[in-house]
């Protein structure tokens, strides 16, 4: 027994040395697969002209590649350069450098079937089928060498969709939410993908996203915990479905959800992409911008027209007194006189019930007598 | 035997009933219709308004019931009217202090305290609370149901926070109304006798002997007051008939207003759509000597039309973003001052002053010309909008205003009409946008 142990001790010292060096050889031969594409490829102004006169850089910087996400998986270049299988290999043949793309981004679908299928019903797929070849496809959004996590740091998200995008990004950059994720990296507010969603990106100007939308402003508005640290207000999305734009949205959205509707929606009066914070003098629901937002909608409105909103508050003593007050009278006045009915006619009911019954106690002791005599 | 009394009596005249069949109907449709829209939250809410059709179908229905049960309280103010001024009936249905003994016996009675119940009249006072409540109760309906439905005018006269609480009154009125009708009226003509006078017009002698005895007595003794003699009547119909008239008239003058004046509360103007230049890709910033050599060396940048002078520093301020001549979309992310715009963009020779600056422009005696030459010859009094005078201009089109006074970049005079807009026929000059812009925005005054 101890002899057979003592030898496999031997054994297992003679064996790890030699597993290491193994195991250090093959991670050397592993750590660079692509040594041999980047003999060529690794040579900085290396590129191809094209059919269109475009020049294509062949050049692939080896280093931003390794720190890429699939760099750090040690991916090898034929991983998504699936028709290149020895060297020499073919030659480049794409009339321009967006064909060459649009050509090989469908390799991404190897891995990514998911979320690369989730693109297929998107504007973004939408736009290329129609023709647009400057539709963005993975690697617009994602890179191709330098492919690093989309969403660290987090502004980098809407910094991505600013590249095709600018103008929209140019009023979001000034907005409240905007402001706060590009100058504070703020993890609260929304960036592009939390409202148009990620890789299935669907039409902003449908009537069904117009009577959506107050679901996307109330995934965050709605959330106690969320609002709270900004000090802002969870009634606003109830106060806003209890009057007569929120009524009619909700009830369109739940009942027919593509029925198109002039009934406002929160980005109606806040702004869409530009939306400031409530208290801000630009915001155009701001107390003097007020007027103008409304008249958007209601051209002959006047001066006292936007004070018939109760601006998301709940009616109390100070904010919206009549309203609150002419709340109470019914609140008080309704049972009061309903109570007053109800007793009055119950107590009624029991009088009448007492005395029948009373007559039909005599009827029967009449009918008995008749029947003793009998 | 011919002196025996009659087995019936007249209770309710066919106008009554045809009355009492109006209120009914719109009363019942506007509570099915009215109750789901104030508790809307609620899924019992949602679901009897999904059976009918949806929010705008209930809400029609409920206006088309709101004008019934008007028209119908219109009429009752002619048919009381005549009763009292032509026929000279007494106002038995005035509350009295007999109804408040009648209440204090009836309750005696009703805990056992009296063995006789009280002894009613035509009216007793469980009759005069329903009809009571009813008066007020329309008419607390109706005139904050006029608010809701016209909030723009209401808001002319009254503070705005008066329309939530018109909105807070109708459905608290609404539910204190339909809680009545069930409890008190349902109680007292259905439950306790099922009255069916307001159907078959009688009662008969023995609910008479019942319910009105002190009535039947009177008509049994004959001292009740008889019909003035139809001479009588014509005279005092001349007299009533023009008045009433007159009052149907306006009133339903008053109705048609109330259902048609205001249009933008219930329609609205189709909603503004923002289209944002969707694709629109980042340039480099700041723009590279090359790029500027290029932009220069192909003609592509334009030159400036007008000197840059007295308050035209700065040329984002009318050619930035959401400006009233906003720089292409290439330029999307400049953020860059004059120096950079004129590296590329060179002052036309010659380039002169451009108007406005400084004093607000005339409109009878700058924009108007400037209207009359561009616009007139298609938008004049013969098309929805019309630009030949200065009410006409701010009153703006079915779409609403196209002028928003200190609001130029949002005015759709500019927008439409501008440079940018590239379909429309007829476009202003730049010199011409900059006096319409500079108007606009002193406030578009009347000058």
């Amino acid at each position: 027994m101890d002899r057979v142990v003592v030898r496999m001790r031997h054994l297992f010292w003679v064996l790890l040395p030699m597993a290491w060096l193994w195991a250090a050889a093959v991670a050397h031969a592993q750590a660079d697969p692509n040594a041999a594409c980047l003999a060529c490829h690794g040579v900085p102004g290396r590129e191809a002209l094209l059919v269109s006169g475009e020049r294509l850089p062949l050049y692939v910087d080896g280093e931003a590649y390794r720190l890429s996400v699939h760099g750090q998986k040690q991916l090898p270049c034929t991983a998504c350069h699936t028709t290149i299988t020895g060297f020499p290999h073919d030659p480049l043949v794409a009339r321009d450098r967006r064909d060459y793309q649009l050509d090989h981004y469908g390799v991404c679908r190897n891995c990514h079937p998911d979320v690369y299928d989730a693109t297929l019903d998107s504007m973004h797929a939408r736009a290329l089928a129609a023709g647009h070849r400057e539709a963005a496809i993975c690697t617009d959004c994602h890179g191709a060498h330098d492919i690093t996590s989309p969403h660290t740091p987090r502004q980098k998200i809407s910094l991505t969709c600013s590249k095709c995008h600018a103008f929209i990004f140019e009023q979001y950059k000034e907005s409240v939410h905007g402001a706060a994720l590009l100058e504070e990296s703020n993890p609260d507010v929304p960036t592009c993908v939390d409202c148009h969603g990620v890789h299935n990106i669907g039409d902003p100007t449908t009537a069904a996203f117009r009577l959506y939308s107050p679901e996307i402003c109330g995934k965050c508005h709605r959330d106690e915990a969320l609002m709270s640290k900004y000090g802002i207000s969870t009634a606003v999305f109830n106060t806003y479905v209890a009057d007569f734009h929120g009524t009619t949205v909700t009830l369109f959205e739940r009942q027919h959800p593509d029925q198109p509707t002039n009934k406002a929606v929160c980005y109606d009066c806040h702004g869409i992409h530009n939306i400031k914070a409530v208290d801000d003098p630009e915001a155009t629901v701001v107390k003097e911008n007020l007027l103008q937002t409304c008249r958007k909608c209601h051209p002959d409105a006047d001066v006292n027209f936007p004070a018939s909103w109760t601006s998301h508050y709940i009616p109390d003593r100070e904010r919206y007194p009549l309203v609150y007050y002419v709340n109470l009278f019914y609140r008080i006045i309704i049972p009061g006189t309903i109570g007053f009915m109800l007793s009055f006619v119950l107590l009624d009911a029991f009088r009448r019930l007492v005395i029948r019954m009373r007559r039909r106690q005599v009827v029967k002791v009449a009918k008995a007598e008749v029947g003793h005599h009998e | 035997m011919s002196e025996q009394p009659r087995q019936e009596y007249v209770r309710f005249s066919l106008t009554d009933r045809i009355e009492h069949m109006l209120l009914l109907v719109s009363f019942t449709v506007l509570v099915i219709t009215g109750l789901p829209q104030k508790y809307v939250p609620a899924a019992w809410a949602e679901f009897v308004i999904g059976l009918m059709g949806g929010i705008e179908t209930v809400r029609i229905i409920h206006r088309v019931a709101a004008v019934v049960l008007i028209l119908e309280s219109i009429f009752h103010v002619i048919t009381v009217s005549y009763k009292l001024f032509v026929r000279r009936v007494s106002p038995s249905m005035l509350p009295t202090l007999q109804d408040f003994v009648d209440f204090l016996d009836a309750l005696r009675y009703n805990l056992g305290l009296a063995k006789r119940r009280p002894q009613y009249d035509r009216y007793n006072f469980e009759e005069k609370i329903e009809y009571w409540a009813v008066i007020w109760g329309t008419a607390v309906m109706i005139i904050t149901g006029f608010m809701l439905w016209n909030p723009i005018t209401t808001t002319k006269f009254l503070p705005g926070s008066w329309i939530p609480a018109a909105k807070a009154a109708h459905g608290g009125e609404a539910l204190l109304a339909f809680l009545a009708i069930i409890v008190w009226h349902v109680y007292n003509v259905h439950i306790k006798t099922f009255n069916r006078s307001m159907f078959t017009g009688k009662l008969s002698r023995e609910e008479m002997l019942h319910e009105h005895p002190k009535e039947l007595e009177r008509i049994e003794s004959g001292r009740v007051r008889p019909d003035p003699p139809r001479e009588v009547i014509r005279r005092r119909e001349r007299v009533f008939l023009p008045i009433a008239g007159v009052f149907a008239v306006v009133s339903l003058l008053l109705v048609y207003f109330f259902v048609t004046y205001e249009e933008t509360a219930i329609a609205t103007v189709p909603t503004p759509v923002e289209r944002a230049a969707v694709f629109v890709p980042a340039t480099p910033t700041p723009l590279t000597e090359a790029d500027m050599r290029l932009a220069l060396s192909r003609g592509r940048a334009q030159l400036v039309p007008h000197a840059i002078s007295a308050g035209r520093e700065n040329c984002l301020a009318c050619h930035g973003l959401g400006t009233i001549a906003p720089y292409t979309t290439i330029h999307a992310n400049l953020r860059l001052g004059n120096e950079t715009c004129l590296g590329c963009h060179r002052l036309a020779p010659g380039a002169a002053e451009l108007p406005g600056n400084g004093a607000t422009p005339s409109f009878s005696a700058e924009i108007l010309p400037i209207l009359q030459r561009r616009c007139v010859a298609c938008h004049n009094r013969a098309t929805p909008l019309d630009l030949t005078g200065y009410r006409a201009v701010m009153r703006g089109d079915g779409k609403g205003p196209i002028v928003i006074p200190g609001a130029s970049a949002q005015s759709r005079l500019l927008t439409l009409g501008g440079l940018t807009a590239e379909a429309h026929p007829s476009r202003f000059t730049a010199d011409e946008m900059a006096l319409i812009g500079a108007w606009i925005d002193a406030g578009a005054p009347e000058n």
